[in-house]
């Protein structure tokens, strides 16, 4: 897995070749790969690239009726409302602390805890755990928001134990700017680390076995073992996931933050998902959308890429 | 304009035969046409949730009503056009400009930018013309009543489309726990200061009498605009100190121009008193994070004591008697202006407009189809009950039962005929009217009026809220402006939108000061608002001058 360079410099006899002929060289040789790739390579033209061209409403006045041809051009119009204004602004920003907050404990977390984890030797309290981190990853936001809401409501079971037992003033936790993004963060943690752990769980399974015993042979205790041996098994799996998820950086998760914010946490809560879907649910704006959307998938690729060349340059790992 | 427009037109003799009875007193024959061969007309719907169940074999193209007007007209509805919900519809209804849908004959449009949308589009019908020359006279002397529903289906000059089944909604009432009221020796307030005494006993005076302080007196939504018009809706403490500039709505000022309400100097008194009873704890502390409905539920849940909603709210919230059985709810007039006049409210004239694609041939089909739905209303032709025996009513002997448990044998989730066709819901007349003509003692004569006392029959408050709002129906109030979105609000309206909703909400939950408000009458007016006050009064010039 780990060095992925392509065989062909292996094949001596192709070197000599033109391009042209060592073209037609591979495709006489391996043409049956080519066919069975070609469905797949259909399908993404006709379902990734070819709507690509409709991003040309990012840059128009869309009106469904004219469509992409006939609609007005505005040049860079919708771009510029995405910054126009203090509230859009603050969106953004909103959305990007939110993001990277999430994306850091995300990403600790569940290391950490599938580390914790790997050192349980009861089998069926291991699984048991497993499974039951994972549970909350299959509920949809709707319902845990208002679990959330219960939960942390005025009559809620904190806010009883609050004043019930710490003898507090009950704390109106959905309704408290300073606190809402770290409710954000710690209810998605909460609902996303199970799937984490696990993927991590999977790749420490993967490592040798004989690497520990070594290691076990020159002396190592199981910090030294976690530290010289899990910790750098498990890098690759690291990196990959680190780098999806740096993609990520302008998804502050709409699901979450629809269901759970109010005008009291807009301040610190309102995100560019949620400041879209308000804004354009006045009317069907379409080029506005489509900016909004293009804006984030520009990111999302620069930060890919970055990810991609740190990864490379730093770790010495292609990840694709 | 479409006032004098809708009056000129000139009672067309050649139009449907017979169509013209006006209210009857018993049911006339009313003879319409009968196409043959049939003809079939494409519609589109918006799903309602509560259609009832279909029966086998039946689904919504072949079912008991759509049979019964292939049967008595010979039309055949179809759908070809079905939104899940509202916002599936609407897409659907856009993707049809785009022609990857079917734009069927006639489909009920929910939004006034999508109405001017279609407009635009030059892909929906000019009916101007054919409302004078085909729409039935008992048709037009409805519509004639509400000259305002065509100003968003308008445009220069011409018509696009028809309100669905104009009518004024029933208005909203105060409702109040009444055993709580009794058991506190109070009466229910008719002034804002009566009305903090009363909130402030129920928090502070254990109404329930269980020893702990588990209640307060008013609940209401906060996470929206502070003017909902359904339920839990906080607007009548607003009208208090603003009188018509009610918040979220256009109004009128002395010079003839539009205004928006929020931004009344009257709304700095409002949010301060209801910041003082937040800060005391006698409103719902949760408002804020809140949806109407589940503020609604907190009355339900025996935690407050007093909502303003809509009279039907009283049937809602009447499991507060599963953890209250003592409870007794009942309906009040609003509480009155500081200038001792009612409060206003907002007001709804119809739900969505019908517009007809440009390639509609039968327009004359569909008011003989629309006409005949509106039987049920006049209590004429073949619905004087309502339309279909042994599914929205039942004749037992000389009684009419509506309710389908009542039945015989008793129905559970009944097909209702009423809103399987091309509008949402059955037509309705004024509802308040007919339950304020039974309150006050007449006989039930008309179907409306028999399905109101039959409603005394079955839940007394309940109907009693309904006559109680009608008594006050000069103040429901509907905003002026019902264009589509003009093209400031477009780029501004939603930021205005965020920055009213957090100042109102912030200055009620103590974190920012009442001070504040004159900035931001400043800030709204800066960063857009100017510009969409002014294209709001063009667009209302224009209307007045029609």
């Amino acid at each position: 897995m780990k060095h992925k360079r392509a065989p062909r410099s292996a094949a001596g006899p192709g070197r000599n070749l033109t391009l042209s002929q060592r073209i037609k060289k591979e495709v006489h040789h391996s043409w049956p790969l080519y066919v069975l790739l070609l469905p797949a390579l259909i399908l993404a033209c006709i379902f990734c690239y070819a709507p690509m061209f409709g991003l040309v409403m990012a840059f128009q006045d869309y009106k469904p009726w004219l469509g992409i041809t006939g609609s007005q051009f505005i040049g860079l119009d919708n771009f510029r409302m995405i910054f126009e204004f203090r509230e859009s602004y603050q969106a953004i920003i909103n959305t990007f602390i939110i993001a990277v907050c999430k994306i850091v404990l995300g990403l600790v977390v569940p290391i950490v805890i599938a580390l914790l984890l790997n050192e349980v030797h009861n089998m069926g309290l291991k699984k048991g755990i497993q499974t039951l981190v994972y549970l909350p990853h299959f509920l949809s936001w709707v319902t845990v928001a208002g679990m959330l809401k219960d939960i942390l409501g005025l009559d809620g079971i904190v806010n009883l134990f609050l004043t019930r037992v710490l003898g507090m003033e009950p704390i109106y936790f959905l309704g408290e700017a300073s606190m809402f993004r770290q409710i954000l963060v710690l209810s998605d943690l909460w609902k996303g680390f199970g799937f984490g752990m696990i993927v991590y769980l999977a790749a420490i399974s993967n490592i040798n076995q004989t690497l520990y015993e070594a290691a076990q042979i020159d002396g190592a205790n199981r910090l030294q073992q976690t530290w010289h041996v899990t910790l750098p098994g498990i890098l690759p799996m690291i990196i990959v996931m680190a780098t999806l998820s740096l993609g990520n950086v302008l998804n502050a998760g709409f699901d979450q933050v629809f269901n759970m914010y109010s005008p009291l946490t807009y301040s610190t809560g309102d995100i560019i998902d949620t400041y879209v879907y308000r804004q354009t649910l006045v009317n069907g704006q379409y080029g506005f959308g489509t900016a909004v959307g293009l804006f984030k998938s520009g990111v999302s690729l620069a930060l890919t890429t970055v990810a991609y060349w740190l990864a490379y340059k730093f770790a010495g790992y292609r990840i694709f | 304009m479409n006032k004098q427009k809708v009056v000129s037109m000139t009672m067309a003799a050649m139009m449907l035969a017979g169509s013209t009875t006006a209210f009857a007193e018993e049911a006339a024959p009313v003879e319409r046409t009968k196409y043959d061969p049939a003809i079939t007309i494409t519609i589109g719907k918006q799903l309602d949730e509560n259609t009832g169940r279909y029966g086998d074999g039946e689904d919504i193209n072949k079912n008991a009503m759509t049979d019964l007007t292939l049967e008595k007209l010979g039309i055949q509805m179809e759908t070809t056009l079905l939104g899940g919900d509202a916002g599936n519809y609407d897409t659907k209804l856009r993707l049809a400009l785009t022609s990857a849908e079917e734009l069927p004959d006639v489909f009920p449009v929910y939004s006034a930018q999508l109405a001017a949308d279609m407009i635009e589009s030059g892909m929906v019908k000019d009916i101007t013309d054919d409302i004078e020359q085909y729409m039935p006279e008992r048709l037009k002397e409805i519509y004639d009543q509400f000259p305002t529903t065509f100003s968003t289906v308008t445009k220069d000059g011409r018509i696009y489309g028809v309100a669905c089944n104009p009518h004024l909604t029933e208005g909203e009432v105060m409702i109040i726990r009444q055993d709580w009221l009794d058991k506190l020796g109070l009466t229910a307030p008719t002034t804002i200061d009566e009305f903090e005494a009363v909130i402030k006993a129920f928090t502070e005076d254990d109404p329930d009498g269980n020893g702990e302080k588990d209640t307060y007196g008013f609940t209401y939504e906060g996470d929206s605009i502070y003017n909902n018009g359904w339920c839990a809706d906080p607007v009548t403490i607003f009208s208090v100190y603003t009188g018509k500039y009610l918040p979220g709505q256009w109004q009128e000022d002395e010079n003839g121009k539009l205004v928006y309400g929020s931004l009344h100097e009257g709304n700095k008194k409002a949010l301060e008193r209801l910041a003082s009873w937040h800060a005391n704890g006698w409103t719902f502390q949760e408002a804020a994070s809140t949806g109407a409905w589940d503020a609604m539920t907190q009355f339900t849940e025996g935690k407050a004591g007093i909502f303003i909603g809509r009279p039907w709210c009283i049937d809602s919230v009447a499991d507060v008697k599963s953890v209250a059985p003592e409870a007794v709810i009942k309906a009040y007039p609003c509480i009155v202006q500081e200038n001792g006049e009612m409060t206003y409210q907002d007001a709804e004239l119809n739900d969505g407009w019908l517009m007809f694609n440009h390639d509609f041939e039968y327009i004359e089909a569909f008011f003989t189809y629309y006409d005949w739905m509106y039987d049920a209303v006049f209590g004429t032709g073949d619905f004087q009950y309502g339309y279909l025996d042994g599914y929205d009513y039942q004749v037992q002997g000389d009684k009419v039962v509506f309710d389908s448990n009542l039945f015989d044998p008793p129905v559970t989730d009944a097909f209702m005929p009423g809103k399987s066709t091309v509008l949402k819901n059955a037509p309705a007349a004024d509802a308040m009217q007919a339950y304020a003509n039974v309150y006050a003692g007449n006989e039930a004569v008309t179907s409306a009026e028999i399905r109101a006392a039959a409603h005394f029959e079955t839940s007394y408050n309940c109907a009693e809220g309904y006559a109680i709002a009608n008594e006050y129906r000069d103040y429901q109030n509907p905003s002026v402006f019902k264009a589509a979105p003009t093209s400031s609000m477009a780029r501004y309206w939603e930021q205005l939108q965020t920055m009213e909703k957090q100042l109102y909400t912030n200055i009620i939950y103590g974190k920012q000061t009442v001070d504040e408000f004159d900035q931001f009458v400043e800030d709204w007016y800066a960063q857009g608002g100017e510009d969409i006050t002014n294209e709001v009064n063009e667009w209302y010039q224009g209307v007045k001058a029609e």
